[in-house]
């Protein structure tokens, strides 16, 4: 009886209870919204900075990242290959020759990464494809080369020209090669499209006398969650001549960056949060403190103290829930299309030159937000009406009618 | 017009639950507002004022094409009249001149590649902050003096160790090979891959001498007062340098990179002080909406005595007016008591004091007192309010008073 009391109370004064239901609808709203877009960017970030090359794992010789030369290559390619086949969350590998070398042009030189890979194979792993901007991707054969498009401009060299590469052999000479440029790329890192340089492995490893040794397998996990234990898994079956380095030890000046962002955005939310919360309160507040007259009448009538406290928190957990629901509804309307087409940051900022999709944010939502946020909400609506109640039921009666 | 004045402020204290209510939602819409704007404002010098301390200073003076083209023949006169045109800018705190070489470092039988800066320790000091992280043992003594400073990786690389004697080997500015000896006086970690493997620091003078370059140098880093000085002192030291051939740059053409991710940060930083914004504008229109409607048995009463419903409205346009200041003034000290507070006290990010020490950034949540926030952030709020009390008002305005009487 209590129940259908208080939902028709609820709608016996529809303005009231609509205010109510709006600021719990506007403030779930923004909730999904705030937190599908900050895990969103936090993701979009660590993409773009690992997704173009650096993958979620990398595996070497030991030593090879303190000091990167051509005699540090991967002691058994097969093995390697053996354990990722059998590890699970590993979703798929690829091999890099990796060197320091010279490139020449005609008219200047540069040091660089020269990194041998196989164009099938790099692609499933890392996003260098998906950059080149002008020309083409590798296809395999020999001499070819993909270079960034400022380092074309730095060696005053376009599509279709030669360069030259110079690179230490294993043996200790000095190995070249003539390559032709098939394409040029621009990532989200204009020092990485400095630095690094693109060729078939097979060319690389002929050009420095490598045999079929190759220096690096690039990997990449199932989900990014999964990295960690996939780190210390290789870690243990690989054993002590590898060096199994995750993008936080590969990136760590870009990762302190990331932990910085995530916490200035944790921030964030917690303001627009407590901005939620208060909105919610402040309206069930005054809603409830409005109808001290009408509670005055009820405890008049004889309705009991309990069954009247009972009636409003019943009534507050209605709106709270309702609200929620459709908060929950326009929320995901919103959400989704956002989460198939992405939101253009470069609206937020003047002067944001971005490169293709980095400035673009895919929002994410998942299941477990959404249930914190369906308890939460509600919950707030409820507490919020528990002062106010309290104060209406220890009134007399005939005070609570002409309480003002 | 002094009746309804009285009126309006008797009339929100006649019921001071219900004004403290919509007081408290312009309040805590002002403190929020101040509060992210601060952290938002705070965060990004902070940022901008770490990544020039780290080498590029604020603004640096080099031949034009350098920045894209680093070659050794691209430099200039140290002299006189430059050094005058700095001292003499009030803006710049210190400035710094530097000469960069590509050459080989040798010990033993290893020989690798180098980054060779030739700096002045004691200007260097004041605009970057590569002295405060040495490692092991000390920084560059003196200009003149025969002791380098190199990267961690290139001192393991080289299987050295401090206090040991390398050889360096550069083309020196006649196209001659030069070499010399020096003392190993310290090791440095900056964090950057490529400072730490390949980066190694001696004095002016002592670079001077490898490549023979009388007193050119290739860059002048410069430290400025604040970051909202950049583009003034630009123009005027493009002024006063008066040279085509030169340019004048600030940090974010010189690490377009870092701007880039500063700029990602900001963009979305300002995505979510829109969604604030929605929300504490909605909350003031809904307690609004709410206290007004609230009252509509009492508005019946005025009106069925004899009120107009024109002076009505005026009236509680005017208790919007007075409830909004009130909630502007709470609001702004709160607000200017956090941005002070983390001002003073800042938020140290927890787990990330390591990354710290190992380059020498500063991580923590800053705010900031500029005025503009609290000037913005005010004149927003006000805004809202008023637009908040139209619809309110109109209603007052059409209200009858049988009506206003009979309402629940």
């Amino acid at each position: 009886m209590l129940a259908k009391l208080a939902w028709r109370n609820i709608w016996r004064n529809k303005r009231r209870s609509l205010i109510v239901l709006a600021a719990i609808v506007v403030g779930m709203v923004v909730l999904v919204f705030s937190e599908s877009f900050i895990a969103g960017s936090l993701k979009g970030m660590l993409d773009n900075q690992i997704g173009s090359h650096t993958s979620h794992i990398q595996i070497h010789r030991k030593g090879f990242s303190d000091n990167k030369i051509i005699q540090s290559t991967i002691p058994n390619a097969s093995f390697v290959e053996g354990v990722l086949q059998g590890t699970p969350g590993v979703l798929r590998h690829s091999k890099r020759v990796v060197t320091y070398a010279l490139i020449s042009s005609a008219s200047n030189s540069s040091g660089v990464s020269l990194v041998g890979v196989d164009p099938a194979q790099e692609q499933q792993v890392s996003k260098i494809q998906a950059s080149v901007v002008q020309g083409s991707y590798l296809s395999g054969k020999d001499h070819e080369i993909i270079l960034g498009k400022n380092l074309a401009e730095r060696l005053g060299v376009a599509l279709g020209d030669k360069v030259v590469a110079m690179a230490s052999m294993l043996d200790g000479h000095v190995g070249s090669d003539v390559f032709r440029i098939v394409g040029l790329f621009e990532t989200f890192s204009s020092d990485f499209d400095r630095l690094y340089v693109f060729i078939p492995t097979g060319n690389a490893q002929r050009m420095l006398g490598l045999g079929d040794q190759i220096s690096e397998f690039a990997v990449l996990a199932q989900t990014m969650e999964l990295v960690p234990q996939l780190d210390v898994m290789l870690e243990r079956e690989l054993g002590g001549s590898y060096e199994v380095l995750s993008y936080r030890e590969l990136l760590p000046a870009i990762m302190a960056i990331l932990d910085v962002a995530d916490e200035a955005m944790g921030i964030y939310y917690l303001i627009i949060g407590a901005a939620t919360i208060f909105g919610i309160v402040n309206a069930m507040l005054m809603s409830v403190f409005e109808r001290i007259r009408e509670f005055g009448v009820l405890m008049a009538m004889g309705m009991k103290n309990g069954k009247l406290f009972s009636m409003i928190v019943l009534e507050a957990s209605y709106l709270g829930v309702l609200g929620m629901l459709i908060g929950m509804g326009v929320g995901l309307a919103i959400y989704l299309p956002f989460w198939k087409y992405g939101l253009d940051l470069s609206a937020f900022s003047e002067g944001l030159t971005m490169v293709g999709m980095s400035a673009v944010v895919y929002p994410i939502l998942t299941v477990g937000a959404v249930i914190r946020m369906a308890v939460i909400i509600p919950l707030v609506a409820v507490v919020a009406a528990l002062y106010p109640a309290t104060k209406a039921i220890r009134l007399q009666p005939v005070r609570a009618i002409y309480y003002v | 017009m002094k009746l309804l004045l009285t009126l309006a402020w008797r009339n929100i204290w006649r019921n001071s639950r219900r004004s403290i209510l919509t007081i408290a939602a312009v309040a805590f819409a002002t403190t929020l507002s101040i509060a992210m704007r601060g952290i938002l404002i705070g965060t990004f010098e902070l940022n901008i004022r770490n990544v020039v301390r780290t080498f590029s200073g604020y603004i640096q003076i080099q031949r034009v094409g350098y920045q894209k083209n680093p070659s050794l023949h691209l430099s200039f006169p140290y002299d006189e009249t430059l050094v005058s045109a700095l001292s003499s800018e009030a803006e710049i705190v210190a400035f710094s001149p530097r000469i960069h070489a590509d050459g080989l470092v040798s010990y033993g039988d290893q020989s690798l590649g180098a980054m060779v800066i030739g700096i002045a320790p004691e200007g260097e000091r004041l605009v970057s902050n590569l002295d405060d992280r040495i490692e092991e043992g000390s920084f560059v003594a003196s200009e003149s003096s025969n002791d380098v400073v190199v990267g961690c990786k290139l001192l393991r690389n080289l299987r050295a160790r401090v206090g040991d004697v390398v050889v360096v080997l550069a083309q020196g500015y006649d196209g001659s090979l030069g070499n010399m000896k020096y003392r190993i006086a310290g090791t440095i970690k900056t964090g950057s891959p490529e400072f730490d493997r390949m980066a190694l620091f001696m004095g002016l003078s002592s670079i001077r001498e490898l490549l023979g370059m009388t007193d050119r140098v290739h860059s002048v880093a410069i430290a400025l007062k604040d970051l909202d000085r950049i583009d003034a002192v630009k123009e005027r030291l493009q002024r006063a340098v008066a040279d085509p051939k030169m340019a004048v740059l600030a940090w974010d053409e010189i690490t377009p990179d870092l701007k880039k991710h500063l700029d990602m940060d900001q963009a979305r930083s300002i995505l979510f002080l829109w969604v604030l914004i929605a929300i504490v504008a909605f909350g003031i229109l809904n307690t609004l909406l709410m206290s007004v409607t609230e009252r509509y048995r009492e508005f019946g009463v005025v009106l069925s005595m004899g009120m107009s419903n024109g002076k009505l409205a005026a009236l509680v346009f005017l208790e919007t007016l007075f409830i909004t200041v009130v909630g502007l003034a709470a609001g702004n000290a709160l607000g200017a008591g956090m941005n002070y507070y983390l001002t003073v006290q800042p938020i140290v990010i927890q787990g990330v004091e390591s990354l710290q020490e190992e380059f020498g950034f500063v991580w923590q949540i800053e705010s900031s007192l500029r005025a503009a926030i609290f000037v913005d952030t005010s004149v927003a709020v006000l805004g809202m309010s008023l637009l908040a009390c139209i619809y309110p008002v109109h209603r007052v305005r059409k209200l009858e008073p049988l009506k206003g009487l009979r309402f629940t």
